[in-house]
């Protein structure tokens, strides 16, 4: 079958690759329908993610339909139309149990690599380096998924293909976010980050019943689809100062709900971004942690930050005074997807939930090379390439 | 490829200069263990009955149990049960199960504790080989991913 592998830093190539095949009785194959890029493949297109090898098929959000089933599969037939979770989780450990699913202690074969990271490992996820398990990536015609009655969902009817993709892992993430970082009615809340993940934040937090929602990034277009498509409000951080706008805006509170959806990479441009981004290039810092930073600053006293980008090793100058004077709760997760994508859906088919505006270039599969530098570059307005294969 | 490696490297360098400081400090105030009397240990999401049914424990344990102490006891949580595991303390262990898994006894030993885990949680080991995978050159950052792969259960 076609798959787009990763074959160094920056570069992707379409290739041949051995079609997928049942190995556990979980397992079924899924034919992929649609399968989305998403900010944590940058990490990994860019080499900021160790333990990626060429050769490795990538993509994790995806939808399909079942054409093949292990012994053990009791939840789902052939034929049907599934969205996956990105991450894989057994259903059955203390974790996932606990509904942490992707802190699932068997969904990733290689923990030790994580091990000597971070101490403990998390599960596995699709096309997301051999840390995260070395399992293949849905940008391929076909995919294997483990675990198929924990990971895969039926799409209820009506909903499309474009709104269900993102019920794999854009949208449970920014819930996640949302729900994990407490936000209740009366809240203010702020998300760095217009990007997939940061406007689910965002759209979450209105429907958790958040009073005022704020997003700031600096792409005119995606600062357009918060205000336009999820219905909050925006902040442009080259034009704005973010910290004295935030004070401003909530009476000198400052937000009772900072939710960080950038990650590893965020913009340099002010002191702080050269400086990280010098010591990143030096790898004497693996990650430049600009929004969080400001995140942290801005929040409430008491307040809560969620740390939902992704970040892989250590980071500088981090505000710890400000995390311990002022109160605040921190907590960060790989997205527990699990938890959330039944009632994702059913809020997609009310149409609550919305997602479709993010795919803002659909594409064949041939063209994902394409896709992704216009997505890394957010040229042409985009927000999310997805593929057909 | 060149910087990815340099980034690995940095990480795995880093995390493992701090934890050598950390050895080196811990080594001051405890009373130092060899990795032969460490016990490795899995916490799993059941009954001792279930992991282990008339002293027969699931396949991948049982497979090098010839050179190992095995323990259980119940965690604190209640439901789960603390799985533990040692080099037997002969001077056989280490060479038999060096020769029947050929992984270092410590990797073995996490390897048969992890696999026993999801067999009692799961009915069954999860497999990720083979797997679709593009043209795969043997570049300097490839083979130490790909050796990285190889002890990753250990
Ligand atoms: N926790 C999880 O499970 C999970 C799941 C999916 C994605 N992620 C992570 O979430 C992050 C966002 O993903 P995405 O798909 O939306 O990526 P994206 O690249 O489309 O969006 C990131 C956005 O952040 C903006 N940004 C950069 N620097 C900023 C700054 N200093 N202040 C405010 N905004 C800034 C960018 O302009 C961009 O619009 C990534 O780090 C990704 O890895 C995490
Ligand atoms: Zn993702
Ligand atoms: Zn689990």
């Amino acid at each position: 079958m076609k798959a787009l592998c990763w074959t160094g830093i920056n570069k992707l190539q379409i290739e041949t690759v051995d079609d997928p095949t049942i190995l556990n009785d979980h397992d079924v194959i899924v034919k992929v329908l649609l399968s989305t890029t998403c900010g944590s493949d940058l990490h990994l297109l860019g080499g900021y993610v160790p333990t990626m090898r060429a050769g490795d098929v990538l993509g994790h959000e995806f939808i399909g339909e079942i054409v093949e089933r292990g012994p053990a599969v009791s939840k789902h037939q052939l034929g049907d139309r599934v969205v996956v979770c990105s991450f894989i989780s057994c259903g059955n450990c203390w974790y996932c149990q606990n509904d942490l699913f992707s802190l699932c202690d068997n969904g990733n074969p290689n923990p030790g690599i994580p091990e000597a990271l971070w101490g403990q490992a998390p599960g596995g996820c699709y096309g997301y380096s051999h840390a995260l398990g070395g399992f293949a990536g849905s940008h391929a015609e076909y995919i294997r998924v483990p675990y198929a009655d924990i990971g895969a969902f039926p799409i209820p009817d009506g909903v499309s293909n474009e709104r269900a993709v993102f019920a794999s892992d854009a949208a449970p993430t920014g819930w996640m976010g949302a729900d994990l970082a407490g936000v209740k009615a009366g809240d203010t809340v702020a998300v760095w980050g217009a990007g997939g993940v940061g406007q689910m934040a965002a759209r979450a937090a209105m429907l958790l019943g958040a009073e005022r929602v704020v997003v700031i990034d600096r792409y005119p277009e995606r600062l357009a689809q918060v205000r336009d498509r999820v219905g909050a409000e925006t902040l442009d951080y080259t034009n704005t100062e973010i910290l004295p706008e935030l004070r401003e805006l909530t009476g000198g509170r400052g937000p009772d709900v900072c939710i960080e959806a950038v990650g590893m990479e965020a913009h340099k441009g002010r002191i702080d971004g050269v400086y990280d981004q010098i010591k990143q290039q030096l790898r004497l810092e693996t990650d430049r942690p600009t929004a969080v930073r400001e995140a942290i600053m801005a929040a409430k006293k008491g307040g809560s930050v969620f740390v939902l980008g992704v970040f892989g090793g250590f980071v500088d100058k981090f505000p710890l005074g400000a995390v311990m004077n002022k109160g605040l709760t921190l907590r960060s997760a790989q997205q527990h997807g699990q938890r959330y994508i039944p009632q994702l859906l059913e809020r997609m088919a009310t149409g609550e939930l919305q997602t479709e505006h993010l795919a803002t270039h659909t594409m064949p599969l041939s063209d994902a090379p394409k896709g992704y530098a216009m997505f890394k570059n957010k040229t042409d307005g985009c927000v999310r390439a997805v593929f057909k294969p | 490829m060149p910087k990815l490696t340099t980034s690995a490297l940095t990480i795995v360098g880093g995390v493992a200069a701090a934890l050598t400081v950390d050895h080196l400090l811990q080594k001051r105030s405890v009373q130092n263990k060899t990795s032969r009397e460490r016990w490795r240990a899995v916490t799993v999401l059941a009954s001792p009955d279930a992991i282990s049914r008339d002293e027969e424990y699931p396949a991948p344990l049982q497979a090098v149990i010839e050179f190992l102490d095995v323990r259980t006891s119940p965690a604190p949580d209640g439901v789960s049960t603390e799985l533990r595991a040692r080099l037997k303390q002969t001077k056989s262990a280490e060479a038999g199960i060096r020769k029947l898994t050929g992984l270092a006894p410590e990797s073995a030993i996490r390897a048969s504790l992890r696999d026993a885990k999801q067999i009692v949680e799961t009915g069954e080991v999860l497999r990720v080989l083979p797997r679709p995978e593009g043209h795969r050159p043997a570049t300097p950052g490839g083979v130490l991913v790909d050796l990285a792969e190889q002890r990753a259960k250990g």
